[in-house]
């Protein structure tokens, strides 16, 4: 209470509260991240925390949005609202690692600062489907900050608790941003339904219990039987249980009328705490205690006994026969009313369940709360398997970062910078040759480093060092089921399309003696062509990120491709997936025309050539290019 | 930019008046908040950082209420 503030007022029963908690959130990210790890190996492991802490934030949102309604209905809940407080900035501390994982992930070691690329990467504002969810996500990230930040009495007292109480209430705007933070971000890219039914089952929860503590509550509020114009009508005497209360609505002010030791008294039903409902109290040593946290205050003078100085409105009641009345006039706060004395008092020892957390009657309680921590680590571990295993299978290309290799081959800058290699020999003898896009370290292209090297040079035979992109489980047959199945929504065909990453920029390209003549690129020309797909930034796609494609990426192809990366259309021919170079109509770069096309399905019109593995398609951004759906 | 240049000067301006309202200030506006643990304090510093217009705001209303916030 208000005597002087401690860090945290720890009590037996909230050690216990916390390790329990503690446990289930320790088991939950075990479970998600190892049964993630084992299921999807080539799955970026930045990808699986990221996904292993908001799915776990949601799940907590979830029971700290319930435990209050629930507490309402049964007072077999009240444990549980009691440490509600830790409850809620655990689930922070773990939004917040979720929040900035995402920042790490999508938004850092870009070209412009990860908090602009927030709000900047995705810029469909005007469209619902393709509205930058993350903004959402970090709105409501604000909201529990402030919330978390301010969960210590000294906050409830110095801004006062209406307007504490208000900005609390706030959690349920944030709940509305996460969900549509989910509906509008990865739920567009899984394809799952467990996901969705999980959501929606979630909301409906929530929804129903708070409709029904409501209703319950409601039921309360409507009696009010007046006197006279100065005495309104509570309940019988019998209606109200001894050391309980009843709550009655009093022009539009809650009163709760406690009977103790054959007395009556009325206070303002509103603790000071934290707006707790007083009437589901209990009367404990003498003082009405609030079911939340356990503050007391004498039912005559609505004082909280010394040193605390918190007070409540009282009332004047009136018993004819067996009737309560209530004056309908509150008394200001701490004035003493004297009991209405009951003619014939009863005096049963009641030994129902209530719970303020210090007090003596923990043993039942614990017994109740090992039961429910036991349900309560099933749940999480059921729901950390259902979630980890409904994940979409991704690709199987990954770069090995642990893994530094050294190739041979011309270095190119034109279209865009690459390396040609000898990839085996045909039947004849004659050298196949396979290109490799190149590009920098974090989110930048390689455009820079190979100007350097090959100063001036159209081409040059050079030993780069670097990162190559590999697929871990190649399919030697394409069209076969399993295939199929492990590449329903990814990259298929064996190690064709390849990327490096340079590992130290110009310091890792070293020009050496070519084994055959210099080359120039023997680009095979398609034709004009239309095509529906994707912008994908091919660094991320081919492994550097998994996923990297789809709406949960888009920002960070989007921060790519402005840093210089490459921009390629991937698109289907005959169910094969191909990819296409993205440049102008003369060979330029189109990087900062496509920002607004990445991500998306997209129809582009353009010429179409080979260049080896890669296909190269010259479009005019302006005329050319339009997004296939946009509502 | 000029958003990201506002968000650095109002956590710099908060991250000062900040340190002031919990070393200093605090223990003149509630009387509980006296001979409290450092760690208590600490506590209360994210919370001043991010809602310093709310808190100097509530600090100006208490002025007004009671004279000077002793």
């Amino acid at each position: 209470m208000s005597a002087s503030y401690q860090p945290v007022l720890w009590n037996k029963f909230k050690k216990q509260y916390d390790f329990i908690l503690w446990a289930a959130i320790i088991l939950y990210l075990f479970i998600f991240t190892g049964l993630s790890v084992y299921l999807y190996p080539s799955q970026n492991i930045n990808t699986t925390l990221i996904r292993a802490f908001g799915t776990l934030a949601i799940v907590l949102l979830h029971g700290i949005l319930i435990i209050g309604p629930l507490s309402r209905i049964s007072n077999k809940f009240l444990p549980i609202l009691y440490n509600r407080r830790h409850l809620g900035v655990s689930m922070f501390l773990i939004a917040g690692t979720h929040s900035l994982l995402c920042i790490l992930q999508f938004h850092a070691n870009g070209n412009i600062n990860p908090l602009l690329s927030i709000f900047t990467s995705n810029q469909h504002y005007d469209s619902f489907i393709y509205f930058p969810f993350q903004t959402l996500g970090f709105a409501a990230l604000i909201i529990l900050a402030v919330m978390a930040f301010t969960s210590h009495d000294f906050w409830l007292h110095f801004l006062g608790p209406k307007f504490w109480k208000l900005m609390h209430m706030l959690v349920y705007v944030a709940y509305g941003l996460i969900i549509l933070h989910v509906a509008l971000g990865i739920i567009q890219f899984e394809k799952s339904p467990i996901l969705v039914g999980l959501l929606s089952s979630g909301l409906i929860v929530v929804a129903s219990l708070h409709l029904w503590a409501g209703f319950k509550e409601n039921k309360t509020s409507k009696i009010n039987n007046t006197l006279d114009k100065d005495w309104s009508f509570v309940c019988c005497l019998s209606d109200i249980e001894e050391n309980k209360a009843k709550m009655a609505n009093v022009q539009n002010e809650r009163v709760a009328i406690f009977k103790y030791d054959g007395k009556l008294s009325a206070v303002h039903n509103v603790c000071k705490h934290q707006m707790g409902p007083l009437g589901e109290g209990k009367i404990i040593d003498g003082c009405i205690t609030c079911p939340w946290h356990g503050y007391q205050y004498r039912p005559e003078d609505g004082c909280a006994p010394a040193p605390f100085t918190e007070k409540l409105a009282t009332y004047q009641l009136k018993l004819v026969g067996d009737k309560i009345y209530v004056n309908v006039s509150p008394l200001q706060e701490g004035t003493f009313v004297e009991p209405v004395l009951i003619p014939a008092p009863t005096s049963d020892s009641v030994t129902d369940q209530f719970f303020i957390g210090w007090a003596n009657n923990r043993k039942n309680v614990f017994k109740v709360s090992r039961f429910s921590a036991f349900l309560a680590m099933l749940f999480i571990a059921l729901i950390g398997i259902v979630l980890s295993s409904s994940q979409q299978k991704l690709s199987t290309f990954t770069i090995d970062y642990n893994n530094v290799q050294k190739i041979d081959g011309w270095l190119s800058i034109k279209p865009v910078p690459n390396l040609k290699i000898i990839d085996g020999r045909d039947e004849y003898g004659n050298p196949i040759f396979k290109t490799i896009l190149l590009m920098d370290a974090f989110k930048f292209g390689a455009d820079a480093v190979v100007k350097k090297v090959l100063d001036g040079d159209s081409i040059k035979y050079v030993t780069l060092t670097g990162y190559l992109s590999s697929n871990i489980k190649a399919c030697s047959d394409t069209s076969s089921q399993e295939c199929k199945d492990l590449c329903s929504q990814c990259i298929t065909g064996t190690n064709n399309n390849q990327v490096m990453e340079i590992e130290n920029g110009r310091y890792s390209i070293k020009a050496t003696k070519a084994p055959v003549a210099a080359l120039e690129n023997n680009i095979t020309n398609l034709g004009l062509q239309t095509l529906r797909g994707e912008i994908i930034d091919p660094k991320c796609y081919f492994g550097a990120m998994n996923p990297g494609q789809g709406k949960p990426h888009l920002s960070c192809a989007a921060r790519c491709i402005s840093g210089g990366i490459m921009p390629v259309l991937k698109f289907e021919v005959n169910k094969q997936k191909k990819y296409a170079v993205l440049v102008g109509l003369n060979g330029e770069k189109i990087n900062s025309e496509l920002l607004n096309y990445i991500g998306v399905p997209v129809e582009i019109k353009g010429n179409l050539s080979l260049m080896d593995n890669w296909g190269i398609l010259k479009t005019d951004t302006k005329n050319n290019i339009h997004i296939v759906s946009k509502y | 930019m000029l958003f990201i240049y506002f968000l650095y000067i109002y956590f710099i301006i908060g991250i000062a008046f900040a340190i002031w309202f919990v070393f200093y200030k605090i223990t003149r506006v509630d009387v509980a908040a006296r001979g409290t643990s450092f760690w208590f304090k600490g506590l209360l510093l994210p919370a001043s950082i991010l809602l310093w217009p709310i808190v100097l705001y509530k600090l100006n209303t208490l002025k007004k209420q009671y004279g000077r916030t002793s």
